[in-house]
């Protein structure tokens, strides 16, 4: 502050520096002259450190302007460029400077295309500062917004090119500022990525790694090792043009000179650049990566496994560039069988791993060698450094390498194990390292460890190698020796760690082997049961509530999970001796809490996430590891299970199938396995028995398909020859009712003609009887003649006699003539018979016709039935059905149709009733000719009736005689007589015809009548 | 050396595009007003001393006045410079009711990246068009702004200069007031509030002992 002050005091009367800097910002973007413009930008320059927001809030438009508008001239470009780094540079001192103006320059550039462009044009500039210092204003910008400014450069014309071309400056500085550029520019953008890829770039890193001394060469070697890191992380494409373009070797060159001794201030830079360089290699061989074999083959071609492992077995390397070398060479063989086996081959320099690095480094002898695989374990069980870890568990990761995807490496190991150990070798041995827990073992609680999951390795998902170390035993039972089996060794050996609290590693180590082990592995599980006092010991760790690790009680709990899960009822200690003590003494919920612990401690929840990272903190004692991977994505695989188990009941069994001891499926008695298996054998058999049924099944529905079809045409066929049949009986019927109808009507009209026969006789008959009574006249007339003759004789005497005689004659007229109106109204009566016979014959066509259109409903009706017998052809059963239907239908059609007979036959019965009373009508006219008779017989009456009269007159002719005087008074009385009958005669000669019809008509009408009456009654019958 | 303010404060202007956000930036910093002003692009800035009363001995606050762009394409880029605001001018048309109705989404975009206490002053710009134009009636906004948490509400016109200078000295008093009361940690640059050690010193013993360890 006193200072300050001091300044305060010294500094003379201060124009004001806003007004200052506002009239620079003007005259920069006002003045027509060049120097003008000159002199206000190196005003602003000398402004720019302090009073940053005032000269980026009015000059910077006019700054960046000038970068276009004064390109030529170098002086002022350089002096721009230097105001704009000014404003980038983050002052925490000054308060006008703020991280927002860094910001809005940047944005200034990137959300203008143009402005980027000019920098780049800028870098063709020869000249030293232009071109630096346009490198480090693009470094500026792409630190504030990367994303925006790797397009910007994207899409400036020749960007890329531009920036990478920087890269062959001779002037160090500028190169080295391309680099930085280009590191960040790269980073995380695959197009760009590819575009300085193609521009040479490999091949321009190469060569300035090698200008700069290779791998000695210093921060700018890493620096290209970054950039190579860069291009070529998670680029396939990148890779093969790596790969394709020779540069593979140059990098193997690299490590060439690693393990030569450099001065010690040298030594920290070069461990680095070697471990970026491993780095790069590992990039191409990350485990199941796309081009990760093609990568293998060419880094092994290339010789870089075997440079690696003589820098993992250097005396002079450092722990973690060891452990880096050991890294890469275990990506290096991961999963590919060729090169496993010749790294099983390679040999390398033997470190003793009991005595320290720097004795090692002193003593470094490259001419003592020893098989690669036996190094490694001598690194991984017996270097008890702890500097050593990270190198330990790298060795560790090599050997699951050489081992991954290869049951025949795995098996090879786990014999020569066996073989070496049964011997009682004393190398490194990872079956030694955990059976003989002894004092080493407990100091150095990794190598108990690293051989749990060395062995983990081994047996995870191989069930042959399980079954290999299963079936170890120990001890020789002929000597008096205790036999014991490796499971039984190692439960052995942690129960022992669980009771003297060794160190935590050792128990997880043991824990994870075991809960691997004896997964889904019955006899395992067994043999481990053999032992009941473990499982005590087991339970009361879990049950401890002073001084409990989560993380061993967890997997305490777990591994009890796993022991009831795949124990049975045949068990050493029975899966229902087993449960109470796990559900009761331990308690269920307690087991639950310690599981779900378990899974929720960081150590194995975030255990991906801190894989790499976390044991390389701990400076001092034992790192923080205690799973391993595989352990760790096994828990989480069955975690979910084994939690659950618990709740399953002691009379489900999960066994499992391990070569040719009882196994069933998961959770399901045995019991019910072997009767389930009886029904499923039952079930087989039938089900064969079912198939061949069901084959001759279907035979027999194609036969029957076939038959169905077959039955369908003959029904279509029936149908058909049925519809025929209606056919020919509609015709038959028709011809029949037509004949019957013909018939009937020539039996009308012969009726009718005998009918006028009848009239015709009747008139005849009356006419002749007109003729005779005619006739009769005629011979009366005759007689009146005579009478009138002899009336001469007796004129006077007679005349009252032929007065009554008239009288009478008068009478017997009168008679005839009412006689003769009866007659003609009977005939009329007779008329009108006739015309109602007429309309009843012709009723009886209306109900022919009747009867007709009833055949022709039965028809439509026999059509319908077709139809429906069409519809019904679909199912074989449905059409039989249908079928017998249609034949009832038509068998009901035929019935009708004999209805229609027994019609047609009733109207012939009707006919002939008709006939029967036809022939009555020919009896009445018999009978009416019978009554002519008698009439004729009235006729003659009647003349007898005359002919008395004639002997009356006779008589009178007596008297006449008596009164002969009289008779000429007679005779005037008969001229006048005379007369009068002359006018008689003409009146009854009117008479004489009408009295003949009359007659003739009666007997005819009344037979008439009868008939029609018959015929109703008989059509009331119908 | 001395500096003729007392504090900083960073001050945002937000709103749709086209509200007159940098024509209010300009008339307040500037005083004049261009009727073709180009349209935003990214950000703008400018500044201007305001003293927080009218004594002559007032304590003066500059505000560093961020004018950001309106569009939607800008959207990612404006986001970054609402961290560290003091204050901020949320500004929308009278004359389009639109823009009103975007106000709560610019509102919560706002809150979601400053800081808590931020000072917000809702300004409905364009005042001079009210008579004929106006969709957006005055009385609507202040409930509005209220309802919202809002404690300040201007009508302003950049062209005739109405209300301006009023909207930008309510926000540096706003600012004024939360120093006082102390809801700036001054320390932490977070609120965007810088203090003139240097002068300060001078006249609050209190903050120089917390802030004045740089020289």
């Amino acid at each position: 502050m006193s200072l300050l002050g001091i300044l305060q005091a010294q500094a003379p009367p201060k124009q004001d520096a806003t007004s200052t800097i506002q009239t620079l910002c003007l005259r920069l973007s006002t003045s027509t002259l060049l120097e003008d413009r000159r002199a206000a930008i190196m005003g602003l320059r000398s402004f720019a450190r302090e009073y940053k927001e005032t000269v980026a809030s009015g000059g910077l438009r006019g700054l960046i302007g000038t970068l276009t508008k004064d390109s030529e001239d170098v002086d002022t470009i350089k002096v721009v460029l230097e105001t704009l780094l000014l404003l980038f540079v983050k002052d925490e001192s000054n308060p006008e400077s703020s991280e927002d103006i860094a910001l809005w320059l940047t944005d200034e550039f990137t959300q203008k295309q143009e402005n980027i462009t000019v920098l780049i044009e800028l870098l063709q500039d020869s000249d030293f500062y232009i071109r630096l210092y346009a490198l480090q204003l693009l470094v500026a910008i792409l630190n504030n917004r990367p994303s925006r400014t790797q397009e910007c450069v994207l899409t400036a014309p020749l960007g890329i090119s531009r920036l990478v071309s920087v890269l062959d400056d001779k002037r160090d500085a500028i190169r080295n500022e391309g680099i930085l550029l280009i590191i960040n520019l790269s980073n995380g953008h695959t197009d760009i990525q590819k575009l300085i890829a193609f521009e040479n770039a490999f091949e321009r890193m190469f060569s300035i790694i090698e200008l700069e001394g290779g791998i000695d060469g210093g921060i700018v070697v890493q620096d290209c090792l970054q950039l190579l890191n860069n291009l070529l992380s998670f680029n396939v494409s990148n890779q093969s043009y790596f790969r394709e373009t020779g540069c593979v070797p140059r990098l193997a060159k690299l490590f060439q000179f690693a393990q030569e001794p450099v001065p010690s201030y040298a030594k920290g830079q070069r461990d680095t650049s070697i471990e970026y360089a491993m780095r790069v290699c590992r990039l191409f061989v990350v485990p199941g990566g796309l081009g990760a074999a093609a990568n293998q083959n060419a880094f092994f071609n290339a010789g870089i496994l075997h440079l690696m492992l003589v820098i993992a077995f250097s005396g002079f390397s450092d722990f973690p560039v060891r452990a880096e070398a050991l890294r890469t060479v275990a990506d290096l063989i991961h999963e590919n069988s060729p090169l496993q086996e010749n790294f099983a081959q390679m040999k390398v320099q033997y470190l003793d791993p009991t005595i320290l690095p720097e004795v090692q480094a002193q003593q470094n002898n490259p001419d003592d060698l020893c098989y690669v695989i036996e190094g490694l374990l001598d690194l991984a069980l017996l270097n008890s450094s702890t500097h050593a870890f990270d190198a330990r568990l790298a060795a560790c990761q090599c050997l699951e390498s050489y081992f991954a995807g290869n049951q025949p490496v795995r098996l090879h190991f786990l014999n020569h194990a066996i073989n070496l150990h049964a011997q009682g070798d004393e190398s490194a041995n990872v079956l030694t390292c955990l059976i003989n827990l002894d004092q080493d073992s407990r100091g150095d609680p990794y190598r108990v460890w690293l051989a749990s999951v060395i062995l983990l390795h081994l047996i995870y998902n191989d069930e042959e190698a399980k079954n290999l170390a299963t079936s170890f035993k120990e001890g020789d039972a002929d000597a008096g020796e205790e036999v014991v089996t490796m499971i039984q060794s190692i439960s052995g050996n942690l129960v022992a760690a669980l009771e003297h609290n060794y160190d935590p590693r050792i128990i997880i180590g043991y824990l994870m082997l075991l809960c691997t082990w004896l997964y889904e592995d019955s006899p395992a599980v067994d043999d481990f049961l053999n032992e009941a006092s473990s499982v005590q010991s087991l339970v009361s760790t879990v049950k401890q509530s002073s001084n409990s690790n989560v993380l061993i009680q967890g997997l305490c709990a777990f591994f009890l999970g796993i022991l009831y899960e795949f124990s049975h009822k045949d068990s050493p200690l029975p899966r229902a001796t087993l449960h109470p003590i796990l559900a009761s003494r331990m308690g269920r919920d307690h087991y639950v809490n310690k599981v779900t612990k378990l899974r929720e401690n960081p150590q194995v929840r975030d255990f991906e996430v801190f894989r790499e990272t976390n044991h390389r903190r701990r400076k001092m004692g034992l790192p923080e590891v205690y799973f391993d991977h595989t352990f760790i994505d096994f828990l989480k695989d069955n975690y979910s299970r084994i939690l659950r188990a618990i709740d399953k009941d002691p009379g489900l069994e999960t066994h499992n199938t391990i070569n040719g001891v009882p196994h069933a499926l998961n959770g399901i008695s045995v019991e019910l396995v072997d009767s389930l298996k009886a029904q499923l054998e039952d079930k087989d058999e039938e089900l064969q028995k079912l198939q061949t049924t069901c084959l001759t099944l279907e035979q027999k529905i194609t036969q029957e398909q076939h038959e169905s079809q077959r039955a369908k045409e003959a029904a279509a066929a029936e149908v058909q020859k049925a519809n025929a049949a209606i056919d020919v009986l509609r015709q038959q019927h028709d011809t029949e009712s037509r004949a019957a109808a013909q018939k009937a009507r020539s039996e009308a009209n012969a009726l009718e003609a005998q009918i006028q026969r009848a009239r015709w006789e009747s008139t005849e008959s009356a006419r002749k009887a007109k003729e005779k009574a005619d006739a009769e006249i005629a011979v009366l007339r005759r007689r009146v003649v005579e009478v009138e003759s002899t009336l001469e004789q007796e004129k006077l005497a007679r005349a009252v006699e032929v007065q009554r005689v008239r009288a009478d004659g008068e009478a017997a007229v009168k008679e005839v003539t009412a006689k003769l109106h009866a007659a003609e109204k009977e005939t009329l009566f007779a008329h009108e018979g006739l015309r109602q016979s007429e309309e009843r014959v012709s009723e009886c066509e209306h109900r022919l016709k009747a009867s007709e259109d009833a055949l022709k409903a039965a028809t439509d009706r026999a059509a319908g039935l077709e139809a429906t017998t069409r519809q019904q052809t679909t199912t074989l059963t449905s059409l039989r059905e249908s079928l017998t239907v249609a034949e009832a239908r038509a068998q009901h059609a035929e019935k009708k149709t004999q209805e229609d007979q027994l019609n047609i036959t009733h109207l012939e019965e009707n006919i002939s009733t008709l006939q029967t009373t036809l022939k009555k009508e020919e009896e009445a006219r018999t009978h009416a000719q019978g009554e002519l008779a008698a009439l004729e017989t009235r006729i003659k009456r009647l003349e007898t009736e005359v002919s008395e009269e004639q002997t009356a007159r006779k008589k009178s002719d007596e008297v006449a005689a008596q009164s002969a005087a009289e008779l000429d008074d007679l005779f005037i009385m008969l001229g006048d007589l005379e007369e009068k009958r002359r006018g008689d005669k003409k009146r009854l000669k009117g008479f004489g015809i009408e009295v003949s019809d009359d007659e003739d008509g009666e007997g005819d009408d009344d037979d008439e009548e009868e008939e029609e009456e018959e015929e109703e009654e008989e059509e009331e019958e119908k | 050396m001395p500096q003729p303010w007392d504090y900083i404060a960073k001050v945002v202007n937000i709103g749709d595009s086209g509200c007159g956000k940098s024509s209010l930036t300009i008339r307040l910093c500037e005083g004049r007003f261009n009727p073709t002003h180009d349209v935003t692009i990214g950000v703008e800035f400018g500044s201007r001393i305001i003293p927080v009363d009218t004594t002559p001995t007032a304590q003066k606050i500059k505000l560093q006045i961020w004018d950001t762009a309106g569009q939607e394409s800008f959207r990612a880029i404006t986001k970054s410079y609402f961290r560290g605001a003091t204050g901020a001018l949320l500004v929308y048309d009278i004359s389009r009711r639109a823009t009103f109705t975007h106000a709560i989404e610019w509102l919560e975009e706002l809150r979601s990246a400053a800081d808590a206490n931020i000072s917000i002053i809702l300004v409905g710009n364009k005042c001079d068009l009210a008579d004929d134009k106006r969709e957006v009636p005055a009385e609507e906004a202040r409930a509005w702004a209220e309802a919202n948490g809002i404690k300040a509400f201007v009508e302003t016109s950049a062209k005739t200069g109405e209300g301006v200078e009023e909207a930008f000295v309510d926000c540096a008093r706003e600012i004024y007031r939360n120093i006082k009361s102390g809801v700036y940690d001054l320390n932490d640059k977070s609120h965007g509030i810088k203090t003139n050690t240097a002068k300060v010193s001078l006249s609050m013993d209190e903050q120089t002992k917390v802030t004045g360890g740089c020289c």
